[in-house]
């Protein structure tokens, strides 16, 4: 019998995604793994309901200046504490997908986006300053409100520090904050016209994640001896 | 370790001074614990660290004009160097060569400084800012970075982790945990039998070639830059592989790649045998090449 298909391949199986010869050897691990079937139908499930969802996303029209002077990380719904409310024991793409459609729509309908301008909004002191390009929405991602604050933490320490950095190393720690600064828009972007896409998800994840630790790597420097 | 901080040796520190305005050469030496820790700290110059089979640290350090002297202080089972710089005046950087025994847990922090260590046993912790960093020798456990520097690791250690901001980060003949990661640097491990793999980077290429443990846990993720990862062909594993919007190159077999369906990028999975190492690759948009050695 072959391994264990895993969530992707799964996913796969129910996008249709798989040739011929993958596709018949999981319909025979399937016919012969029981948590395997389990796992299938609460995928299946979860597509299911969450296929209703997505005409709703969009809201019907922008609500953003609105909100824009409200809004804050408090704002942001956090999918992590959105599971743990739901009970929910196993965290995937297909639960993160209908997770984020369910948040989206009951955003939608109480008037508080999932959504923030531009991760810009913490850019910090070293960060060379977003391109005033048209402004990218931002779908959060689990653990957003977190991010955000240990970069505005962060940013705020380093601000206090920057006279005291080495100024050639205070420019390496720039372009480089720079640099993820792109990758947090570029991932972003991409988020934001396929909110579903779990790989997506991890890549903003991990974008933050990195952006946090130069942050904190920056502000243990050795100051100017 | 934090540059300035001064702890509260129970032994006197003896402060060796050096002339104001003329290089100076100063050697001491102490006897010291196998095992015990070794601290040193020097800003600008270079800082060399080798073990060697003596109960005993020793001290040469070159002192450029200006330098007000190195502090060599501590007791039996620790030692602590640390190059004192004149608070305004400029001075030239110092250049240090410490002789520790091979067992040592050794703590190493520049700021410009580049810093070398080698034929260490014990546990290396070697840092700068601007200046590289290289580790070399049968060390158990290294962590290395720099921030504007290179850093390399040459050793037969179990565990590494090694990182670099703008630099690259450069690890060989390691096993068991790698952890490496830099920003617009470039990674490139040259591994065996690892067990734990971990290497990242935004702008920079990242790559790994070396055999892995049979369990072992794979990631490799870029956010623009290409990953190359080749282990040998008869490596058993499930290999999971995207990208949002490159490219996948699989030479390692003759499964296909196909194309992302939410996206312009490509997507590869497959499995060898029936047990192995879990490969997760990933990059953005930049290029995953997948090799047999």
């Amino acid at each position: 019998m072959m391994m264990h298909p895993g969530e992707t391949r799964l996913n796969d199986y129910l996008d249709e995604g798989l040739d011929d010869d993958a596709e018949a050897a999981l319909v025979e691990h399937l016919s012969e793994c029981a948590s395997c079937r389990a796992e299938l139908a609460q995928l299946r499930g979860i597509v299911d309901a969450a296929a209703g969802l997505f005409d709703a996303i969009e809201p019907r029209h922008d609500l953003w200046p609105a909100i824009d002077a409200r809004i804050d990380t408090e704002g942001i719904v956090d999918l992590d504490a959105w599971r743990a409310r739901s009970g929910s024991r196993l965290w995937s793409h297909r639960y993160q997908l209908a997770a984020a459609a369910t948040l989206l729509v009951l955003a939608a309908s109480t008037g508080t986006l999932l959504l923030v301008r531009d991760s810009g909004r913490s850019a910090p002191v070293a960060a060379t300053p977003a391109p005033e390009s048209s402004p990218v929405r931002l779908v959060s991602v689990p653990g957003q409100a977190d991010y955000l604050a240990a970069i505005r933490e962060l940013d705020a320490l380093l601000r206090s520090r920057a006279s005291q950095m080495d100024p050639q190393t205070a420019e390496v720690v720039r372009e480089n904050m720079a640099i993820i600064d792109q990758a947090i828009r570029e991932t972003h972007a991409a988020l934001a016209a396929d909110p579903a896409n779990g790989d997506l998800n991890r890549a903003v994840t991990t974008a933050y994640k990195t952006k946090i630790k130069l942050l904190r790597r920056a502000v243990e420097l050795p100051v100017r001896t | 370790m934090t540059i300035g901080r001064l702890y509260p040796f129970a032994l006197a520190l003896l402060l060796v001074p050096a002339g104001a305005q003329t290089q100076q050469t100063v050697e001491r030496s102490r006897a010291a614990a196998a095992d015990g820790v070794v601290e040193v700290e020097n800003v600008a110059g270079s800082i060399r660290v080798e073990g060697w089979d003596r109960n005993e640290v020793a001290m040469t350090a070159r002192l450029g004009r200006g330098i007000e002297g190195v502090e060599f202080e501590g007791d039996g089972s620790s030692t602590r160097i640390r190059v004192a710089y004149p608070r305004r005046n400029n001075s030239d950087g110092a250049d240090l060569v410490v002789r520790v025994p091979a067992g040592s847990r050794i703590k190493v922090q520049g700021v410009s400084a580049t810093v070398v260590v080698q034929d260490l046993r014990g546990p290396v912790d070697a840092q700068s800012v601007s200046g590289d960093v290289t580790v070399s020798g049968s060390t158990r456990t290294v962590q290395a970075a720099s921030v504007s520097g290179d850093v390399r690791v040459n050793a037969g250690t179990n565990d590494v982790r090694a990182q670099s901001v703008s630099g690259d980060v450069h690890v060989q003949g390691a096993t068991g945990f790698i952890e490496a990661e830099t920003t617009s640097g470039n990674v490139g491990v040259q591994g065996r039998e690892v067990s734990s793999l971990s290497l990242h980077s935004v702008s920079g290429r990242v790559s790994y070639r070396g055999s892995l443990h049979a369990t072992a846990s794979v990631n490799i993720e870029s956010f623009s830059g290409t990953v190359d990862f080749a282990v040998p062909s008869g490596t058993a594993g499930n290999f999971e592989a995207s990208t949002f919007s490159g490219s996948i190159d699989n030479e390692f077999n003759d499964v296909r790649p196909r194309t992302e369906r939410r996206g312009p990028g490509s997507e590869l999975e497959f499995s060898t045998g029936d047990r192995g190492a879990q490969i997760e690759l990933s990059s953005f948009s930049g290029t995953i090449r997948i090799r047999g050695l």
